[in-house]
Protein backbone atom coordinates (compact mmCIF):
# COMPACT_ATOMS: atom_id res chain seq x y z
CA UNK A 1 0.00 0.00 0.00
CA UNK A 2 1.23 3.56 -0.52
CA UNK A 3 2.24 5.74 2.24
CA UNK A 4 0.25 8.22 2.61
CA UNK A 5 3.17 10.54 3.45
CA UNK A 6 4.86 10.29 0.41
CA UNK A 7 4.19 11.03 -3.67
CA UNK A 8 5.56 9.12 -6.22
CA UNK A 9 6.50 11.19 -9.46
CA UNK A 10 9.24 10.12 -12.31
CA UNK A 11 12.28 11.34 -12.89
CA UNK A 12 14.40 11.25 -15.83
CA UNK A 13 12.32 7.54 -16.57
CA UNK A 14 13.36 6.75 -12.86
CA UNK A 15 10.48 5.98 -9.95
CA UNK A 16 10.92 7.99 -6.78
CA UNK A 17 9.21 8.50 -4.01
CA UNK A 18 9.33 11.84 -1.91
CA UNK A 19 7.96 12.97 1.34
CA UNK A 20 4.34 14.78 1.02
CA UNK A 21 4.95 18.29 0.16
CA UNK A 22 8.77 18.15 -1.34
CA UNK A 23 9.17 20.97 -3.79
CA UNK A 24 11.48 21.12 -6.84
CA UNK A 25 14.23 23.00 -5.29
CA UNK A 26 14.15 20.20 -1.86
CA UNK A 27 14.25 17.48 -5.15
CA UNK A 28 17.25 19.41 -6.91
CA UNK A 29 18.90 19.47 -3.23
CA UNK A 30 18.39 15.45 -2.63
CA UNK A 31 19.60 14.54 -5.58
CA UNK A 32 22.85 16.81 -4.97
CA UNK A 33 22.47 18.80 -8.36
CA UNK A 34 23.68 22.66 -8.83
CA UNK A 35 20.22 24.28 -9.12
CA UNK A 36 22.02 26.64 -11.64
CA UNK A 37 23.20 24.43 -14.02
CA UNK A 38 19.91 22.45 -14.39
CA UNK A 39 16.87 23.21 -16.33
CA UNK A 40 13.70 21.61 -14.77
CA UNK A 41 10.78 20.15 -17.30
CA UNK A 42 7.59 18.86 -15.35
CA UNK A 43 5.07 17.14 -17.38
CA UNK A 44 6.37 18.62 -20.74
CA UNK A 45 6.52 22.28 -19.14
CA UNK A 46 9.53 23.70 -18.50
CA UNK A 47 9.05 24.87 -14.92
CA UNK A 48 10.31 28.59 -14.56
CA UNK A 49 13.28 28.69 -11.67
CA UNK A 50 11.89 31.45 -9.92
CA UNK A 51 9.20 28.91 -9.17
CA UNK A 52 11.35 26.57 -7.63
CA UNK A 53 11.08 27.04 -4.19
CA UNK A 54 7.56 27.13 -4.18
CA UNK A 55 6.27 23.97 -6.95
CA UNK A 56 5.04 21.68 -5.00
CA UNK A 57 5.81 17.97 -6.76
CA UNK A 58 2.60 15.59 -6.93
CA UNK A 59 1.60 12.33 -6.88
CA UNK A 60 2.54 11.43 -10.50
CA UNK A 61 4.56 13.92 -11.64
CA UNK A 62 6.95 13.62 -14.93
CA UNK A 63 10.21 15.41 -14.05
CA UNK A 64 12.70 15.99 -17.02
CA UNK A 65 16.43 17.65 -15.07
CA UNK A 66 17.98 18.77 -17.98
CA UNK A 67 22.28 19.96 -18.11
CA UNK A 68 23.82 20.91 -21.06
CA UNK A 69 25.94 18.60 -23.15
CA UNK A 70 29.69 20.07 -23.40
CA UNK A 71 30.99 17.71 -26.03
CA UNK A 72 31.65 18.84 -29.87
CA UNK B 1 34.04 31.65 -60.17
CA UNK B 2 31.49 31.46 -62.73
CA UNK B 3 29.13 29.64 -60.42
CA UNK B 4 28.74 32.07 -58.12
CA UNK B 5 27.32 34.41 -60.78
CA UNK B 6 24.78 31.73 -62.33
CA UNK B 7 21.95 32.18 -60.30
CA UNK B 8 22.07 27.89 -59.26
CA UNK B 9 22.16 25.90 -62.58
CA UNK B 10 21.29 21.92 -62.10
CA UNK B 11 23.49 21.51 -58.54
CA UNK B 12 20.97 22.82 -56.20
CA UNK B 13 18.09 22.04 -58.12
CA UNK B 14 16.46 19.86 -55.38
CA UNK B 15 17.15 22.06 -52.28
CA UNK B 16 15.30 24.54 -54.78
CA UNK B 17 12.92 22.50 -55.09
CA UNK B 18 12.11 22.27 -51.34
CA UNK B 19 9.34 24.72 -50.65
CA UNK B 20 10.75 25.75 -47.69
CA UNK B 21 13.49 27.41 -49.55
CA UNK B 22 12.76 27.71 -53.19
CA UNK B 23 15.04 29.78 -55.48
CA UNK B 24 14.60 32.89 -53.01
CA UNK B 25 16.00 30.57 -49.97
CA UNK B 26 18.52 29.42 -52.02
CA UNK B 27 19.87 33.13 -52.88
CA UNK B 28 19.41 34.15 -48.95
CA UNK B 29 21.36 31.14 -48.56
CA UNK B 30 24.21 31.97 -51.22
CA UNK B 31 24.51 35.64 -49.27
CA UNK B 32 24.69 34.56 -45.79
CA UNK B 33 28.36 34.52 -44.06
CA UNK B 34 28.18 32.17 -41.01
CA UNK B 35 30.73 31.66 -38.23
CA UNK B 36 31.36 27.91 -37.53
CA UNK B 37 32.84 27.77 -34.06
CA UNK B 38 34.76 24.69 -33.70
CA UNK B 39 35.86 22.40 -36.48
CA UNK B 40 36.08 18.70 -35.12
CA UNK B 41 33.35 16.36 -34.76
CA UNK B 42 29.89 18.93 -35.08
CA UNK B 43 31.97 21.51 -36.40
CA UNK B 44 33.35 19.39 -39.34
CA UNK B 45 30.00 17.64 -39.92
CA UNK B 46 28.29 21.41 -39.65
CA UNK B 47 30.81 22.69 -42.42
CA UNK B 48 30.01 20.02 -44.66
CA UNK B 49 26.33 20.27 -44.51
CA UNK B 50 26.48 24.34 -45.01
CA UNK B 51 29.07 24.26 -47.60
CA UNK B 52 27.00 21.49 -49.87
CA UNK B 53 23.64 23.38 -48.99
CA UNK B 54 25.70 26.79 -50.93
CA UNK B 55 26.18 29.62 -48.37
CA UNK B 56 27.75 32.50 -49.46
CA UNK B 57 30.95 32.36 -46.79
CA UNK B 58 31.95 29.91 -44.05
CA UNK B 59 34.39 31.15 -41.83
CA UNK B 60 35.91 28.27 -39.40
CA UNK B 61 37.60 28.73 -36.33
CA UNK B 62 39.35 25.94 -34.58
CA UNK B 63 43.00 26.46 -32.83
CA UNK B 64 43.63 22.30 -32.73
CA UNK B 65 45.14 20.13 -34.88
CA UNK B 66 43.90 16.63 -36.63
CA UNK B 67 45.30 13.43 -34.58
CA UNK B 68 44.42 9.85 -35.41
CA UNK B 69 41.56 9.95 -32.39
CA UNK B 70 39.89 12.18 -34.43
CA UNK B 71 39.09 9.63 -37.59
CA UNK B 72 36.25 8.12 -36.75
CA UNK B 73 33.86 10.63 -36.04
CA UNK B 74 35.56 13.93 -37.64
CA UNK B 75 34.33 13.19 -41.02
CA UNK B 76 36.10 15.96 -42.94
CA UNK B 77 40.26 14.35 -41.72
CA UNK B 78 41.59 11.68 -43.29
CA UNK B 79 44.79 9.68 -42.43
CA UNK B 80 47.55 12.65 -44.08
CA UNK B 81 46.30 15.07 -42.29
CA UNK B 82 46.38 13.00 -38.59
CA UNK B 83 49.87 11.85 -39.20
CA UNK B 84 50.98 15.21 -39.92
CA UNK B 85 49.17 17.21 -37.80
CA UNK B 86 47.27 19.59 -39.72
CA UNK B 87 45.40 22.40 -38.81
CA UNK B 88 41.42 21.23 -38.61
CA UNK B 89 40.45 24.42 -40.36
CA UNK B 90 43.51 23.36 -42.96
CA UNK B 91 42.20 20.62 -43.43
CA UNK B 92 38.95 21.18 -42.83
CA UNK B 93 39.41 23.72 -45.94
CA UNK B 94 41.12 21.54 -48.54
CA UNK B 95 38.43 18.19 -48.13
CA UNK B 96 35.27 20.93 -48.75
CA UNK B 97 37.36 22.90 -51.28
CA UNK B 98 36.81 19.04 -52.95
CA UNK B 99 32.96 18.82 -53.44
CA UNK B 100 33.28 22.33 -55.17
CA UNK B 101 30.81 24.69 -55.22
CA UNK B 102 29.94 28.52 -54.54
CA UNK B 103 30.73 28.35 -51.19
CA UNK B 104 33.81 30.61 -49.73
CA UNK B 105 35.64 28.95 -47.03
CA UNK B 106 37.60 31.41 -44.70
CA UNK B 107 39.99 28.67 -42.10
CA UNK B 108 41.22 30.55 -38.88
CA UNK B 109 43.65 28.69 -36.98
CA UNK B 110 42.92 30.40 -33.67
CA UNK B 111 41.68 30.06 -30.20
CA UNK B 112 38.70 31.87 -30.33
CA UNK B 113 38.92 34.70 -27.82
CA UNK B 114 36.17 37.54 -26.91
CA UNK B 115 39.11 39.90 -29.29
CA UNK B 116 38.11 37.21 -32.36
CA UNK B 117 34.97 36.63 -31.74
CA UNK B 118 34.46 40.26 -32.59
CA UNK B 119 36.46 40.72 -35.08
CA UNK B 120 34.84 37.51 -37.29
CA UNK B 121 31.12 37.60 -35.84
CA UNK B 122 29.99 41.05 -36.26
CA UNK B 123 29.11 41.18 -39.78
CA UNK B 124 27.63 37.08 -39.99
CA UNK B 125 24.08 36.21 -40.30
CA UNK B 126 24.62 32.91 -37.99
CA UNK B 127 27.07 31.52 -35.09
CA UNK B 128 27.32 27.81 -35.34
CA UNK B 129 28.15 25.76 -32.28
CA UNK B 130 30.77 22.84 -32.62
CA UNK B 131 32.97 23.80 -29.84
CA UNK B 132 33.94 20.79 -26.95
CA UNK B 133 33.83 23.23 -24.13
CA UNK B 134 31.17 25.49 -22.34
CA UNK B 135 33.59 28.49 -21.69
CA UNK B 136 33.34 29.01 -25.58
CA UNK B 137 29.62 28.82 -25.31
CA UNK B 138 28.91 31.25 -22.83
CA UNK B 139 31.08 33.74 -24.52
CA UNK B 140 28.88 33.41 -27.85
CA UNK B 141 25.62 33.48 -26.15
CA UNK B 142 26.90 37.12 -24.65
CA UNK B 143 28.31 38.46 -27.94
CA UNK B 144 25.09 36.75 -29.79
CA UNK B 145 22.75 38.33 -27.32
CA UNK B 146 24.50 41.43 -27.36
CA UNK B 147 24.53 42.07 -30.66
CA UNK B 148 21.52 40.37 -31.52
CA UNK B 149 22.76 37.74 -33.97
CA UNK B 150 20.80 34.01 -33.68
CA UNK B 151 23.38 31.15 -33.23
CA UNK B 152 22.38 27.36 -32.79
CA UNK B 153 23.89 25.74 -29.85
CA UNK B 154 24.61 21.94 -30.44
CA UNK B 155 26.22 19.27 -27.82
CA UNK B 156 27.49 16.14 -28.08
CA UNK B 157 28.53 13.08 -25.95
CA UNK B 158 28.47 9.33 -25.24
CA UNK B 159 25.52 8.42 -27.55
CA UNK B 160 23.47 11.33 -27.76
CA UNK B 161 23.12 15.00 -27.17
CA UNK B 162 21.06 18.26 -27.70
CA UNK B 163 20.20 21.38 -29.72
CA UNK B 164 18.79 24.74 -29.15
CA UNK B 165 18.51 27.51 -31.09
CA UNK B 166 18.51 31.20 -29.97
CA UNK B 167 17.52 34.13 -31.61
CA UNK B 168 17.56 37.08 -29.63
CA UNK B 169 14.88 38.79 -29.41
CA UNK B 170 12.91 35.89 -30.46
CA UNK B 171 12.96 32.92 -27.65
CA UNK B 172 15.18 32.69 -24.65
CA UNK B 173 18.73 32.35 -24.48
CA UNK B 174 20.90 29.83 -23.20
CA UNK B 175 21.28 31.10 -19.84
CA UNK B 176 17.98 32.18 -19.57
CA UNK B 177 17.87 27.95 -19.02
CA UNK B 178 21.50 27.71 -17.91
CA UNK B 179 22.31 31.13 -15.91
CA UNK B 180 25.94 29.20 -15.08
CA UNK B 181 28.32 26.80 -17.00
CA UNK B 182 28.71 23.28 -14.91
CA UNK B 183 31.66 23.48 -13.10
CA UNK B 184 34.91 22.61 -14.96
CA UNK B 185 35.01 18.83 -14.63
CA UNK B 186 31.44 18.67 -13.56
CA UNK B 187 29.98 17.19 -17.25
CA UNK B 188 31.39 14.33 -18.98
CA UNK B 189 33.49 14.80 -22.28
CA UNK B 190 34.05 13.29 -25.50
CA UNK B 191 37.40 12.28 -24.09
CA UNK B 192 35.84 10.95 -20.45
CA UNK B 193 32.91 9.55 -21.84
CA UNK B 194 33.36 8.22 -25.52
CA UNK B 195 31.57 9.59 -28.51
CA UNK B 196 29.85 7.84 -31.31
CA UNK B 197 29.55 9.45 -34.96
CA UNK B 198 26.04 8.61 -35.16
CA UNK B 199 25.13 10.88 -32.71
CA UNK B 200 27.61 13.51 -33.78
CA UNK B 201 25.74 12.95 -36.88
CA UNK B 202 22.08 13.58 -35.56
CA UNK B 203 23.13 16.53 -33.45
CA UNK B 204 24.66 18.47 -36.82
CA UNK B 205 21.72 17.65 -38.49
CA UNK B 206 19.21 19.30 -36.65
CA UNK B 207 21.68 22.66 -36.22
CA UNK B 208 22.43 22.37 -39.69
CA UNK B 209 18.24 22.10 -41.14
CA UNK B 210 17.53 25.11 -38.24
CA UNK B 211 20.53 27.34 -39.96
CA UNK B 212 18.95 26.20 -43.56
CA UNK B 213 15.46 27.18 -42.10
CA UNK B 214 17.07 30.78 -40.15
CA UNK B 215 19.08 31.89 -43.15
CA UNK B 216 16.94 30.93 -46.04
CA UNK B 217 13.46 31.22 -45.09
CA UNK B 218 11.66 34.47 -45.64
CA UNK B 219 10.45 37.03 -42.88
CA UNK B 220 7.26 34.79 -42.54
CA UNK B 221 9.09 31.65 -42.03
CA UNK B 222 11.29 33.09 -39.72
CA UNK B 223 8.63 34.60 -37.48
CA UNK B 224 6.76 30.98 -37.23
CA UNK B 225 9.78 29.77 -35.81
CA UNK B 226 9.23 28.09 -32.32
CA UNK B 227 12.14 27.83 -30.57
CA UNK B 228 12.74 24.41 -28.53
CA UNK B 229 15.51 22.27 -26.61
CA UNK B 230 15.85 19.17 -28.74
CA UNK B 231 17.80 16.04 -27.12
CA UNK B 232 18.54 13.04 -28.76
CA UNK B 233 19.73 9.50 -28.03
CA UNK B 234 21.13 7.63 -30.83
CA UNK B 235 21.67 4.57 -28.79
CA UNK B 236 18.20 4.42 -27.15
CA UNK B 237 16.67 5.54 -30.24
CA UNK B 238 14.57 8.12 -28.38
CA UNK B 239 13.62 11.96 -28.89
CA UNK B 240 13.03 14.30 -26.77
CA UNK B 241 11.50 18.45 -27.28
CA UNK B 242 11.09 20.85 -24.53
CA UNK B 243 9.45 24.12 -25.65
CA UNK B 244 11.41 26.85 -24.01
CA UNK B 245 10.66 30.41 -23.10
CA UNK B 246 12.42 33.73 -22.09
CA UNK B 247 12.68 34.16 -18.70
CA UNK B 248 12.39 37.44 -17.15
CA UNK B 249 15.19 37.57 -14.99
CA UNK B 250 17.69 36.13 -17.26
CA UNK B 251 21.27 37.60 -16.27
CA UNK B 252 22.43 37.77 -20.54
CA UNK B 253 19.20 38.67 -22.42
CA UNK B 254 16.83 40.01 -19.94
CA UNK B 255 19.37 41.94 -17.41
CA UNK B 256 22.26 42.71 -20.11
CA UNK B 257 24.84 41.24 -18.54
CA UNK B 258 27.46 40.10 -20.56
CA UNK B 259 30.24 38.79 -17.90
CA UNK B 260 31.45 35.91 -20.28
CA UNK B 261 32.49 38.53 -22.89
CA UNK B 262 33.60 40.75 -20.13
CA UNK B 263 35.77 38.96 -17.88
CA UNK B 264 37.37 37.23 -20.91
CA UNK B 265 38.73 40.27 -22.66
CA UNK B 266 40.52 40.42 -18.98
CA UNK B 267 41.31 36.95 -18.49
CA UNK B 268 43.76 35.52 -21.45
CA UNK B 269 46.61 32.57 -21.20
CA UNK B 270 49.50 33.66 -19.91
CA UNK B 271 52.72 32.42 -21.71
CA UNK B 272 55.98 31.67 -18.39
CA UNK B 273 58.42 32.38 -20.27
CA UNK B 274 61.67 29.80 -20.08
CA UNK B 275 59.61 27.97 -18.15
CA UNK B 276 58.16 25.65 -21.23
CA UNK B 277 54.22 26.19 -19.59
CA UNK B 278 51.31 28.25 -19.88
CA UNK B 279 49.25 29.78 -17.22
CA UNK B 280 45.41 29.35 -18.06
CA UNK B 281 42.97 31.86 -15.90
CA UNK B 282 40.52 31.01 -12.85
CA UNK B 283 37.43 29.68 -14.00
CA UNK B 284 34.30 31.51 -13.74
CA UNK B 285 32.91 28.65 -11.67
CA UNK B 286 35.59 26.69 -9.13
CA UNK B 287 35.90 23.13 -10.40
CA UNK B 288 35.13 19.98 -8.27
CA UNK B 289 38.34 18.37 -7.73
CA UNK B 290 37.03 15.07 -6.28
CA UNK B 291 34.68 14.75 -9.21
CA UNK B 292 37.68 14.97 -11.11
CA UNK B 293 40.07 13.07 -10.22
CA UNK B 294 37.92 9.90 -10.68
CA UNK B 295 36.97 11.16 -13.86
CA UNK B 296 40.38 11.77 -15.15
CA UNK B 297 41.35 8.35 -14.74
CA UNK B 298 38.89 7.05 -17.04
CA UNK B 299 39.96 9.68 -19.77
CA UNK B 300 43.30 8.13 -20.09
CA UNK B 301 45.14 10.90 -18.32
CA UNK B 302 48.35 9.48 -16.83
CA UNK B 303 48.96 9.42 -13.18
CA UNK B 304 46.53 11.32 -11.85
CA UNK B 305 47.07 12.45 -7.93
CA UNK B 306 45.98 15.00 -5.72
CA UNK B 307 48.02 17.31 -3.65
CA UNK B 308 45.75 18.85 -0.87
CA UNK B 309 44.23 21.96 -3.23
CA UNK B 310 45.88 21.03 -6.52
CA UNK B 311 45.10 18.23 -8.70
CA UNK B 312 47.97 17.11 -10.92
CA UNK B 313 48.07 14.93 -14.47
CA UNK B 314 49.83 14.05 -17.34
CA UNK B 315 47.38 14.65 -20.46
CA UNK B 316 49.01 13.82 -24.02
CA UNK B 317 52.77 15.65 -23.82
CA UNK B 318 51.58 17.79 -21.29
CA UNK B 319 51.55 17.79 -17.55
CA UNK B 320 48.86 19.80 -15.97
CA UNK B 321 48.30 21.53 -12.09
CA UNK B 322 44.98 22.44 -11.86
CA UNK B 323 44.11 24.54 -9.09
CA UNK B 324 40.76 24.98 -6.42
CA UNK B 325 39.79 28.44 -8.39
CA UNK B 326 40.29 26.65 -11.88
CA UNK B 327 43.85 28.18 -12.70
CA UNK B 328 45.88 25.79 -14.57
CA UNK B 329 49.54 25.67 -15.11
CA UNK B 330 49.85 23.11 -18.65
CA UNK B 331 53.78 22.56 -18.75
CA UNK B 332 55.36 21.42 -22.18
CA UNK B 333 54.19 23.58 -24.37
CA UNK B 334 54.45 27.63 -25.23
CA UNK B 335 51.23 27.63 -27.42
CA UNK B 336 48.31 29.24 -25.58
CA UNK B 337 46.18 27.35 -27.98
CA UNK B 338 47.67 24.15 -27.34
CA UNK B 339 47.36 24.81 -23.39
CA UNK B 340 43.92 25.46 -24.30
CA UNK B 341 43.16 22.59 -26.28
CA UNK B 342 44.42 20.24 -23.35
CA UNK B 343 42.61 21.92 -20.36
CA UNK B 344 39.09 21.82 -22.27
CA UNK B 345 39.51 18.29 -23.86
CA UNK B 346 40.13 16.87 -19.57
CA UNK B 347 38.25 19.64 -18.10
CA UNK B 348 35.56 19.99 -20.56
CA UNK B 349 34.86 23.32 -19.49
Amino acid sequence: MSDPESVHITVNGEPWELALGSTVAELLERLGLRPEVVAVEINRELAPRSTRAERILAEGDVVELVTLVGGG
Amino acid sequence: MESRLDPFPQRFDRQVRFAGLGIEGQTRLAQARVLMVGCGALGGSLALYLHRAGVGELRLVDRDVVEPTNLPRQVLFDERHASERVPKVEAAAETLARGGGPTRVVPHARHLDARLLDELGRDVDLILDGTDNLATRYLVNDFAVRDRIPWIYGGVVGAGGMVMPIVPGHGPCLRCLFPQPAPPGSLETCDTAGVILPAVAAIAALQAGLALRLLGADEQGRASFKPALVQIDVWRGETHRIEVNRQTDCPCCGDGQYEFLESAELQEPTVLCGRNTVQLPASAVRPDLTALEQRLERAGARSVRRAGPLLRFGAEECEVTLFGDGRALIEGTEEPARAQAIYDRFLGA
